[in-house]
């Protein structure tokens, strides 16, 4: 239910923008649709930009269930590129590719620990630290990519194209349709999820803290490694959207590789709700609404406008979060 | 009040009930859970609309919608949860929202307050007023809030459940507070499970029933029997105290066992006490004496400082909590909402807390689903818990049966150690007595159990033996200890 006054209340600020930036909102709902959803060449790269926000959605999903906010999903998310980008260079072929995603994952985990352990044994709030961690990712990513990774004949800030044997192969490719398997596996790890929170022990800890941590104290849960886990694997698998951005779609890691996924992902978990499942529907509404933004600069719409709406949704959903958080207590 | 009726949904809360009150009485209103005490109280007071029946006021028919149009009639709810803000002074938590004007003359409103505070027999100098609100005792802010409703010119005064944190003494001194007030023509409504209170301190008692009205009569013609029967609605079997068991070898020794405070004084002082098996032991005391603290010592929420636990005679205080659970310790902790249960989740889920990791209920890190439905409807079974759905969140439901359900999680689990902290909270007396029968019946099949009650009376009716609990240290009093001389020991006196 509240999901859907959510998604209504996107549109609406949507539309709401288009129409203060001066735009006919039929003509950009139209645009909108068209651009996103009105041939096969659209659907396909809707899908192609669901895929990302999937994978980082499920990773926010994940840490919010255990009552952690990662926004430090970007810097995760840059990380795991650069990472498997170096390794796929590195490695050629299948095995490449394998060590590759595992590259990304680990950075990932790696890049989300500081937070973790910080937000686990010295009680410092995951929120700030991850911010923080994502400044650094940005900086540090653009400075590796600018320097010691750059590829040796590119004048940008880019590593070397990794060749098509070391990438994850495509699930559907009969021009204009094209879907990736990145998104078969966003799927599976989403089904996996849901079946985890709800039948495995380790799912039900991770709820209880992240609902009740007093409570889930005194039933014999350790808290701190709970969040310790569930913040390195929200992580994992923030990296792995990223391993799994290079390897499927853009081959190579550069400078300005995510346009914010990390951000928008945000928006996508926490209106997923307490849903993993609900993570599909959202990453695909997102996807949808950047690429139709995309085709929307023809109009003069600038790109940005997604993720306005993005931080509307979440800011949205935060208040109502903290302001009950603030009545319990 | 005359003819009330008030129905939530499709429950008739209150069904046609009338309350006479007799200015300057202490009138007592008793009932079980749901009776429709709370209800009524709370019609009277502004909170709720009746759906029917008229309230009089000195003779005059009124329509109260608010606690604001409450107190200009004069009528004032000391509330159970404290409305105190601990950052203030004493005064400034008196005249908060009732400051008599824009600009405050401090030196006028301390008169004025001394003077209200006299009235109930209390001497307030400037010295006491200007001490910050959160240095007070429990005992304390119950009188503050008393103070607060005369600040406000309240004439008539109900107090719900006003000595459930309170010690004897301070009862006895709120109790002789409130008869100086009734001399000066103040009424005072006491909703309260606790009879004694009424025989000795009560003109007349209402007895309500599941939402009806069932007697009213002068307590100078009623006796404890007569009124048990009444609010339960049939014969009583008074359950007969436990004897005390002959010590054997101990399950659980606590020795010379300290807790730390945030910062200071230690919370639980040199403990030392032991249990026997079979054994129903009571802890006895005010509120913040320590008795959280030992329970969160004893299950290893918190560390503790210094001593140490044996259990069957092996050190234990290095285990995780989620050892202890596995041994069979169980606890119902004090704080129900922060630390028994998760509120959005379902009773099913919320059945296995804390026990979801036991092989019962866990196939090697899966959870065994159909098992722990099961245990979720023998759990909500066992004290009649009220629910819509074992599906439906826990949250939901009222205090009392959320309350049913925990204690039933702890005694339904095969425990061979409970620790339950205030156990009979929000429970009525029928749902109290079964909960007891069933703690003890888990005791003759061999398990030891702590309670922490500050209702000395409930202890010395169901446990083998009582402890006392006073700022931070347990006292085990002489075998032969009688009421007073418990009563003593929890405000720090001698045996």
């Amino acid at each position: 239910m509240k999901q859907v006054v959510l998604i209504i209340a996107c549109v609406v600020a949507f539309i709401g923008m288009l129409v203060l930036g001066g735009i006919s909102p039929i003509e950009a709902a139209q645009t909108l649709f068209t651009g996103s959803l009105g041939s096969p060449r659209a659907i396909s790269g809707s899908l192609k930009e669901t895929t990302p926000l999937l994978l980082a959605g499920l990773g926010v999903f994940f840490a919010l269930r255990a009552g952690l906010f990662n926004i430090g999903i970007e810097g995760q998310f840059l990380l795991g590129g650069f990472a498997s980008a170096l390794v796929a260079l590195a490695v050629p072929g299948p095995a490449g590719l394998l060590l590759a995603m595992v590259a990304g994952i680990a950075a990932g985990a790696l890049w989300a620990l500081p937070a973790g352990w910080i937000r686990a044994y010295r009680n410092g709030h995951e929120v700030i630290t991850t911010i923080m961690l994502n400044s650094v990712a940005v900086a540090l990513t653009d400075f590796l990519v600018a320097g010691p990774a750059r590829a040796a004949n590119q004048t940008g800030a880019t590593t070397a194209t990794i060749p098509t044997s070391g990438r994850l192969p495509a699930l559907l490719n009969s021009p204009p349709w094209s879907v990736s398997s990145g998104l078969l596996l966003g799927l599976i790890l989403c089904g996996v999820m849901a079946w985890w929170m709800k039948r495995r022990v380790a799912g039900y800890e991770l709820q209880a803290v992240g609902a009740n941590p007093s409570a889930a104290e005194f039933a014999g849960i350790n808290v701190r490694k709970v969040r310790l886990n569930a913040m390195l694997i929200s992580g994992a698998i923030g990296g792995l959207g990223g391993a799994i951005q290079t390897l499927a779609f853009e081959g190579r890691f550069y400078q300005g590789f995510s346009p914010g996924y990390g951000f928008d992902s945000l928006g996508v978990a926490l209106l997923a709700g307490s849903n993993a499942l609900l993570v599909v529907p959202m990453s695909l509404l997102f996807g949808v609404l950047s690429k139709g933004g995309t085709s929307l600069l023809i109009l003069g719409v600038p790109k940005g406008l997604t993720n306005l709406v993005a931080g509307l949704v979440i800011l949205i959903s935060a208040t109502i979060r903290y302001r009950r958080q603030a009545q319990d207590a | 009040m005359r003819g009330i009726s008030k129905q939530f949904g499709r429950v008739q809360a209150l069904d046609n009930v009338g309350l006479t009150v007799e200015s300057g009485s202490i009138h007592g209103v008793v009932g079980e859970n749901g009776a429709g005490k709370s209800t009524l109280m709370k019609v009277l007071y502004g909170a709720y609309q009746a759906d029917s029946g008229e309230v009089r006021v000195n003779g005059k028919a009124v329509n109260i919608r608010s606690s604001k149009e409450a107190i200009a009639l004069g009528i004032g709810m000391v509330s159970q949860h404290y409305g105190i803000v601990p950052e203030l002074s004493l005064l400034d938590n008196l005249i908060l929202g009732a400051e008599p004007s824009i600009v405050l003359d401090k030196g006028k409103i301390r008169e004025r307050a001394s003077k209200i505070a006299a009235s109930i027999g209390l001497d307030y100098g400037p010295e006491i007023w200007d001490r910050d609100a959160s240095a007070m005792s429990a005992s304390e802010a119950q009188r503050l809030e008393i103070l607060k409703l005369l600040w406000r010119e309240a004439k008539i005064m109900i107090l719900d459940e006003p000595t459930a944190m309170l010690s004897p003494k301070d009862g006895e001194a709120l109790f002789g507070s409130l008869r100086a007030l009734t001399k000066e023509g103040a009424t005072v409504l006491l909703v309260t499970h606790r009879l004694p209170e009424i025989m000795e301190y009560c003109d007349r008692v209402t007895v309500l029933r599941g939402g009806k009205w069932i007697a009213d009569v002068p307590v100078s013609e009623a006796n404890p029997e007569m009124l048990s029967e009444l609010i339960v609605g049939h014969t009583l079997t008074a359950s007969e105290r436990p004897k005390p068991i002959a010590p054997t070898r101990p399950v659980l020794e606590v020795k010379s066992l300290s807790v730390a405070r945030d910062r200071g004084t230690d919370a639980v002082q040199k403990a030392s006490f032991e249990l026997s098996p079979g054994e129903l032991v009571g802890i006895a005391g005010v509120d913040g004496s320590g008795q959280a603290e030992l329970f969160r010592a004893l299950l290893g929420v918190t560390p503790i400082r210094e001593g140490e636990m044996l259990w069957h005679g092996k050190a234990i205080s290095n285990e995780p909590t989620e050892k202890r659970i596995e041994l069979g310790w169980r606890i119902l902790p004090e704080d129900r909402l922060q630390e028994a249960i998760v509120s959005e989740w379902s009773l099913i889920e919320n059945s296995t807390l804390g026990l979801h990791r036991l092989p019962e209920f866990s196939d090697g890190g899966k959870v065994r689903v159909p098992e722990r439905a099961a245990f979720a409807q023998k759990a909500a079974d066992k004290f009649r818990t009220k629910h819509g759905g074992l599906e439906t969140s826990i949250g939901g439901l009222s205090g009392g049966n959320q309350q049913r359900f925990v204690a039933a999680r702890m005694t339904e689990s095969g425990p061979k150690l409970f620790l339950a902290f205030q156990p009979s909270r929000g429970l009525d007396i029928a749902a109290t007595e079964d909960l007891y029968a069933a703690m003890q019946e888990r005791c003759r099949e061999g398990a030891a159990g702590l309670v922490v009650s500050f209702d000395l009376d409930e202890l010395m009716a169901h446990c083998h033996r009582v402890l006392v609990m006073f700022s931070g240290n347990v006292v085990v009093p002489p075998a032969d200890a009688d009421r007073d001389t418990l009563g003593r020991l929890m405000v720090g006196g001698e045996a």
